[in-house]
């Protein structure tokens, strides 16, 4: 990285690139912190597979089995939820995601809080729907890479006996499988918070706290 | 009638900008305005009578109503199965309306799924889709009959013109038909309160939500695959893309 500066550091137009479109230094800094960890991670080296995503959804699907048959209540379901997103799924990514560009604003306490709250909220929202919706056993169907991601695909079927279309996405960008997204009949759960959470901030002036306060109140 | 519906899409086809993407909005403030009129029409009206209609009625009328209204829509969509080229859908969905509204008593009884003849619904705004390349255009929010898009409306409009009650009952008898519609579309709000519960009254923003709700469902049923070319990776550009978006990676 120093020569490549070094060598353009007399000429007008890249110098202009430089201060323009070149990261900080602490930008360059984190890079090369992450591609020394890369280097020394394990993981990072070992993609995964389709069949691999598939048995990642089948054991976080194994601990809510007969999603409307068993006896647990709604509360009890939701709490398993939660617990089985904090295990299989990326809530950190999911949160960083939905908060977008307020996510660089964000204190580190805050974005730990926000995170927080909003496994409570997804785990709440989404557990209810699913639950409703999708009220018997989730069958898994296929699995396939999609772009940098895994799709596993999945049907259940709803109280009046109707299909119901799952898709799990699963991604090892993180060294790791870990679930990102649920998509109920082509609705995505990432897209939809991304844009309500985005609303909300905006409700708010983009105030991170109180959108914590008031996701809190809600649960 | 049904030429015209074609030839009008034609043109609008046209008119129209190639598939735009799912966050342009032309006509927001007037699709705000018919949603919180929905919004309103559903707090009041159609969402406290389908709970009452959902506690008082038992499960076989709601049942029957649902089998009468589906029944009536199967002449649409044999038509539109055979447009499609889904020539063997047609069939069934022809046979069955024949055999239901017979043997059947208008519908209210099913009796061509006993004989292995299934419904397979589809619709006009699938016609335009599939037959005719017809792109979805600006999202629309019809007052009383909820979201939609600009090809779905004209659907819409060319599949209630193919429903037999409007050929059949005379325009003088007219209330027997609305009531009729009214009490499916009741029954219907009711199977749906799931989806649409949290969609009206548990978001901040309703309007969003319903949009992309309804923009990424109607894409699943007409491209059967989602997620589309343009989904979102959480973890996309881990590096300088993300952190231009996101900050620093590391917490």
């Amino acid at each position: 990285m120093r020569n490549y500066s070094a060598r353009f550091r007399n000429n007008a137009a890249s110098r202009q690139f430089l201060t323009g479109a070149m990261p900080t230094r602490r930008r360059m800094l984190a890079m090369a912190a992450l591609s020394a960890a890369a280097a020394f991670c394990p993981a990072a080296g070992f993609p995964l597979n389709a069949d691999e995503a598939r048995e990642h959804v089948q054991k976080m699907l194994a601990a809510f089995k007969d999603v409307g048959l068993s006896q647990i209540s709604d509360d009890e379901f939701i709490a398993e939820f939660e617990e089985a997103l904090g295990k299989f799924g990326d809530v950190q990514i999911i949160a960083r995601a939905a908060l977008g560009k307020s996510w660089r604003i964000a204190s580190k306490s805050q974005s730990r809080e926000f995170t927080e709250i909003f496994q409570s909220y997804l785990a709440r929202k989404y557990g209810r729907i699913l639950r409703k919706y999708a009220s018997r056993e989730i069958a898994i169907k296929s699995s396939r890479k999609f772009k940098r991601l895994y799709e596993v695909n999945s049907t259940a079927r709803s109280a009046s006996n109707r299909p119901i279309n799952i898709r799990w996405m699963v991604s090892d960008s993180s060294g790791e499988a870990k679930l990102v997204d649920i998509i109920l009949e082509g609705v995505s759960m990432l897209g939809a918070e991304r844009s309500e959470i985005q609303a909300m901030l905006s409700k708010r002036s983009g105030d991170i706290d109180t959108l914590i306060n008031d996701l809190k109140a809600r649960l | 009638m049904l030429a015209l519906a074609i030839s009008t899409a034609a043109i609008i086809n046209f008119a129209l900008p190639a598939a735009g993407r799912m966050d342009e909005d032309p006509f927001e403030p007037i699709n705000r305005t018919a949603h919180a009129g929905n919004l309103v029409l559903d707090r009041y009206i159609a969402k406290p009578a389908s709970e009452i209609y959902g506690s008082a009625m038992p499960a076989e009328f709601a049942n029957a109503v649902q089998r009468i209204s589906s029944n009536l829509s199967l002449p649409s969509s044999a038509l539109n199965q055979f447009l499609q080229f889904q020539f063997e859908r047609g069939m069934h969905n022809s046979l069955r309306f024949i055999i239901n509204s017979t043997i059947g008593i208008a519908g209210t009884f099913d009796v061509a799924t006993y004989m292995g003849i299934y419904e397979y619904k589809t619709d006009f705004g699938t016609t335009l889709h599939n037959t005719f390349g017809m792109s979805s255009g600006p999202y629309v929010v019809l007052p009383i009959f909820g979201p939609s898009n600009v090809r779905d409306s004209l659907g819409f409009a060319a599949d209630t013109l193919l429903n037999p009650l409007y050929w059949v009952v005379p325009s003088m008898d007219a209330a027997p038909v609305v009531s009729f519609n009214a009490l499916a579309a009741i029954g219907k709000r009711h199977a749906n309160a799931t989806i649409i519960d949290p969609l009206y009254y548990e978001s901040e923003d309703s309007y969003g939500q319903t949009r992309l709700y309804f923009t990424q469902n109607r894409d699943f049923e007409l491209r059967g695959g989602f997620p589309g070319e343009d989904y979102f990776d959480p973890y996309i550009g881990t590096g300088e893309i993300y952190e231009e978006l996101f900050g620093p990676f590391s917490e």
